[in-house]
């Protein structure tokens, strides 16, 4: 799996072409193993989905 | 378009299926992603019972007449919003330190963190209206996100 693709998933994901749960699948499915650079890649994709997440429950606590 | 991009992207996915041994790095980021996921889920499914437009709705007051229903108070939704908030940081810590992480290195100590916060949701959506189906699918999807917490330590020699 190249690292143009990876790089690529956020814009599929926002634009409704591939679901946030389907990056799992692609990740699992994909073999030989991915390279670091690609897994960070992938690790980059939860960790901007988390910080979204976690800003949503931070609103909902009713905290400032 | 978007059916022909699916298949651009997914007819690989047909072709590599055959799973050979995966480096237990991409197994622990499979098992996160998949965490990811499922907390993801929990936490859109809470905010569904607390919201009438949980898209465009968010604050510590419940505005879903069901949630009132299956015993989802304004301090039960905000006690469960501070535990998805920490598991949250604790995600994201964890994420963070799998970065640079190899095969060999300790498992970072977030995931323990998270396995205890997603517990403590699970604890607190048990004290909801137990017979409701709302709260019966909102405990299965908590559950889902404990076990997801469990594989990330297992995956990482933990348990």
């Amino acid at each position: 799996m190249s690292l143009a693709l990876i790089a690529l998933l956020p814009q599929l994901i926002s634009a409704g072409v591939a679901a946030a749960e389907e990056v799992s699948t692609i990740v699992k499915t994909f073999n030989p193993g991915l390279t670091d650079a690609e897994l960070n890649a992938v690790l980059d994709l939860i960790l901007a989905s988390a910080t979204k997440h976690k800003a949503l429950a931070h609103a909902d606590t009713g905290a400032s | 378009m978007k059916t022909f991009l699916r298949s651009l992207l997914f007819i690989p996915l047909v072709v590599s299926l055959s799973c050979a041994s995966i480096p237990l790095k991409q197994k622990a980021v499979i098992a996160v992603q998949a965490s990811e996921s499922t907390l993801e889920q929990a936490q859109d499914f809470e905010r569904a019972i607390c919201f009438n437009t949980p898209a465009v709705e968010s604050g510590p007051h419940c505005t879903n007449p069901t949630a009132g229903t299956v015993g989802l108070s304004d301090s039960t939704h905000v006690a469960i919003a501070k535990l998805f908030e920490k598991a949250y940081g604790d995600e994201i810590i964890a994420v963070t330190v799998l970065k640079t992480w190899n095969a060999g290195d300790p498992p970072p100590t977030a995931v323990a963190d998270y396995q205890k916060d997603t517990t403590a949701i699970l604890d607190l959506t048990k004290t909801l209206t137990p017979s409701h189906p709302a709260v019966q699918s909102f405990i299965t999807k908590i559950q889902a996100v404990v076990n997801a917490a469990a594989s990330i330590l297992t995956t990482l020699g933990v348990k």
